[in-house]
């Protein structure tokens, strides 16, 4: 079966290098008579050598677009060959010719594509005819051919080897561009690690810090609220009890009893809304860069978007408006610490859009966040409304080191370590940019199986 | 009456303690002292029923207080009260403490887990 598969390739390859090796003989055989004959005629060696040049590029051009279906630098060697020996054999002078022999062999066979072995045989026929029509001893001729015949038989497939050698060669050179790149990217992901867990470990200190006086605000607040209430009461009573004096009425006025009365509630009120606002983004704060969100775990990404939105509202407040969508979404077993820091650079970086496009003009963008879960797992998507990414550097904006943002302001490894940490959570980080409408990314992650269920 | 023991480096939050919860004053007996040492020697003096203390403190931290009590007084409720808790901390911490409150922490929540532990 197989035989029969490929014996009509094997045929026509067979017919068409028979064409060729016909082809070749007899064109070159027709340019040396040609040059031969012209030359004697003309008396100049110059002569004959530039004619003969001549006849063998147009040979090559001719003869190129058939060999290039089998080989495509055959022609061009056969033509070197040709301009060397036709040299030798006009000027007389026979080093060139027999050195060329050997050297185009040797050439076409480590650099030739398969089996040399046919066009090998139609220079030699061709350059045995040329040299006897030229007049070259038949010892000589002899000699030549000895040579070529030996020269082919020691170089016959060791293009093979060099090329086998040229690819390993392309392939290591290739793996270690690899490996220095990765190299780079888990140095720039580790200094981004050990920027993470000092800073994780400042905002416990601070949030610590901050608490304890929040603690004792709040507190000296409950006290002075119930306080408050009691005296009041205890003002009406006496009021209503107590015979006033001129003396008791102008306190009175002084104090502005009567808006104190009023206000001081919704004053305290106010300010235990403050303080639960502090203590929100504290906790914000600590839970963000909680220890435990370092290791592999169980991790609620709902609450790890909205503590990191809320950490980033310096961000994006002046230009933009929040918009949440949050749907809730099954435990992921992932790095808690590292998403979180996707989600933040994501965001960071769309509050940097839409101020790169509003600018001064008042405006305000929208930045909306959205998570989804279906069966293939959870989607996180981050929506902006700036710019959208230039079709030029689409492809780029995941490489390690690529920023479009000025010296100093970004180190362009936000989203190359972003990708990085959610493929390594078996995840996807993709995005959608239109220009002059926003980009959308997308962070898609695998649900544990067992969450599913 | 329940007789409950607070601890904490920061006098101011001790003050706060005692305002808010001056209104249960009939209900709680309440003694507030600033270090784990100074508690330690309350404790030798009187019995109580419930020890509340911060987890960072100088000298004597929370989870050291907590444990020696645990040892001395294990009838004694153990509640931290703390703004932070590092990693270390926590471990330690897990097996002396029966209850972990987080500051800030509303007075209706500290009083629940108070109330829970004199129980």
């Amino acid at each position: 079966m197989a035989a029969a598969r490929y014996t009509p390739r094997f045929l026509q390859q067979l017919v068409d290098r028979l064409f060729m090796r016909a082809f070749a003989v007899s064109g070159a055989y027709g340019a040396m008579v040609v040059a031969t004959e012209w030359g004697h005629r003309f008396g100049s060696a110059f002569f004959v050598y530039v004619i003969w040049v001549t006849a063998c590029l147009v040979l090559g051009r001719i003869v190129a677009p058939i060999q290039n279906r089998f080989i495509p630098h055959a022609v061009f060697v056969g033509i070197n060959f040709g301009v060397v020996l036709g040299f030798g054999l006009v000027t007389g002078w026979s080093v060139p010719a027999l050195m060329a022999v050997p050297v185009t062999i040797a050439t076409f066979d480590i650099f030739g594509n398969g089996d040399t072995r046919p066009y090998i045989l139609t220079m030699l026929v061709a350059y045995a005819a040329a040299m006897a029509l030229g007049g070259v001893d038949w010892r000589a001729s002899a000699v030549v051919l000895a040579i070529g015949f030996a020269i082919h038989w020691l170089f016959e497939g060791r293009g093979d080897y060099l090329r086998a050698t040229l690819a390993a060669l392309e392939e290591s050179k290739a793996s270690l561009e690899d490996a220095m790149k990765a190299q780079l990217q888990a140095e720039a992901e580790l200094r981004q690690a050990h920027k993470l867990e000092s800073v994780g470990r400042l905002a416990a200190g601070i949030a610590h810090e901050i608490n304890t006086p929040v603690q004792f605000v709040s507190d000296n607040l409950s006290f002075i609220t119930k306080s408050t209430t009691d005296l009041s009461t205890l003002v009406q009573l006496l009021k209503s009890r107590v015979t006033s004096t001129d003396e008791v009425e102008k306190a009175i006025i002084d104090a502005d009893l009567e808006f104190v009365l009023e206000n001081l509630p919704m004053a305290l009120e106010s300010s235990r809304d403050g303080l639960q606002r502090i203590g929100a983004i504290v906790r914000s704060m600590r839970e963000f860069a909680h220890p435990e969100l370092r290791e592999l775990g169980p991790v609620d990404l709902v609450r790890g978007i909205q503590n990191t939105l809320t950490i980033a509202k310096s961000e994006w407040k002046l230009v933009a408006d929040l918009e949440t969508d949050l749907a809730p979404l099954p435990k992921l077993l992932a790095h808690g610490g590292e998403l979180n820091q996707v989600v933040l650079n994501i965001v960071v970086n769309a509050a940097q859009a839409i101020r790169d496009r509003v600018g001064k003009t008042g405006k305000r963008g929208r930045i909306t966040v959205r998570t989804r879960a279906d069966r293939e797992g959870v989607t996180v998507s981050i929506a902006d409304t700036g710019g959208g990414i230039p079709a030029a550097i689409r492809d780029r904006i995941f490489e390690p080191f690529f920023t479009t943002k000025d010296v100093g302001q970004g180190t362009g490894q936000g989203l190359a370590i972003a990708r990085s940490v959610v493929s390594k959570h078996g995840g996807t980080l993709t995005f959608d940019s239109r220009p002059g409408e926003g980009t959308t990314f997308f962070i898609r992650l695998p649900v544990p199986a067992e969450a599913l269920t | 009456m329940t007789r409950v023991l607070f601890v904490d480096d920061e006098r101011m939050l001790l003050n706060a303690l005692k305002c808010m919860l001056r209104g249960i004053r009939r209900e709680w007996h309440m003694v507030f002292v600033d270090s784990g040492e100074a508690a330690l020697s309350e404790l030798g003096k009187n019995a109580y029923d419930v020890i509340v203390t911060d987890m960072r403190m100088p000298q004597m931290d929370g989870a050291e207080l907590l444990r020696r009590v645990a040892e001395q007084w294990p009838d004694t409720g153990r509640v931290l009260l703390s703004g932070y808790t590092d990693e270390d901390a926590r471990e330690r911490v897990a097996n002396v403490a029966h209850a972990c409150l987080d500051k800030p922490c509303p007075a209706t929540e500290l009083c629940a887990a108070i109330e829970q532990q004199a129980a």
